[in-house]
């Protein structure tokens, strides 16, 4: 399931590359059409899961008798690129977040 | 500053934090009645067409004063930890291990993404067809007038730490 969201994302992210490398919509645009790829992609994630955790309260189910979560791949999930940011992610949502504003204040106009 | 922290009462941390939450709010008010005053007597257009990316104070300067102001919010946040340990559990734990709260916390989060998802909708949709997006607003009001613009910023910077990753 997991996997499927990330095509999904990356799928998003091409079509905006593409849409920009053609001429179809100028960089200002892309940018925004990135972070709704992205932000609407959580969303979608977010939802279902709320969406699990009702069925749970209303059916009284367990935790296998309800659908699937999404979830990281396995791969991924047992790399170190994901073990390092776990092990780090009270500081890395600072330095996401500080870089975010930086690189839109940057290159966001 | 750790001790004192420790040692001063919990109801004390309450009034501070309803306090400090009014005194933005009442800030954060008076932003925007300046800024709606500023418009209804305005004989011309108040910025340029597209706005400045400059205003009378430099962008360093609006910057570091965000910084400063989340970076205020976020050490209010961290002392109220201080007398109400639950906030430091983790979603799904001790006091917030019950299903319900879990499904109230993640319908916010929910609801809050997809409302960042609209606007930057909004913003692709009104740069495509060539209107003003949000963003020229505010950079407009920066332009106009770039102290309230950069209170306005500042509040809201302040607020954002508050609520932004409740430190552990």
């Amino acid at each position: 399931m997991g996997r499927a969201l990330l095509i999904l994302l990356f799928a998003e992210w091409a079509l905006v590359v593409i849409a920009v490398a053609t001429g179809r919509i100028i960089g200002d645009v892309a940018w925004f059409l990135a972070a709704f790829a992205l932000t609407s992609t959580l969303f979608l994630l977010t939802s279902y899961d709320v969406v699990v955790d009702a069925l749970h309260v209303a059916t009284n189910a367990d935790d296998d008798e309800v659908p699937e979560r999404f979830s990281l791949p396995p791969q991924l999930a047992r790399s170190q690129i994901v073990k390092w940011a776990q092990q780090r992610e009270k500081h890395l949502a600072w330095v996401l977040f500080g870089a975010g504003i930086v690189a839109g204040h940057l290159w966001w106009h | 500053m750790v001790a004192l922290i420790k040692n001063t009462p919990a109801h004390r941390y309450m009034i501070a934090s309803v306090v400090g939450l009014v005194a933005s709010l009442i800030v954060l008010a008076y932003v925007l009645v300046k800024a709606v005053y500023a418009i209804g007597i305005a004989n011309a257009g108040l910025c340029h067409d597209p706005p400045s990316l400059t205003g009378s104070i430099s962008q360093i300067t609006v910057v570091a004063v965000c910084v400063a102001c989340f970076v205020a919010g976020h050490a209010v946040s961290w002392a109220g930890t201080r007398s109400r340990s639950e906030l430091r559990d983790k979603l799904g734990q001790t006091a917030w291990s019950a299903r319900r709260a879990v499904i109230v916390v993640k319908t916010a989060l929910a609801l809050f993404l997809a409302l960042l998802s609209a606007l930057m909708a909004l913003e692709a949709l009104m740069l495509l067809v060539g209107i003003w997006p949000i963003t020229y607003y505010v950079r407009c009001a920066a332009e106009a007038n770039t102290p309230i613009a950069m209170l306005g910023a500042g509040i809201f910077t302040f607020l954002a730490g508050r609520w932004f990753w409740i430190p552990r």
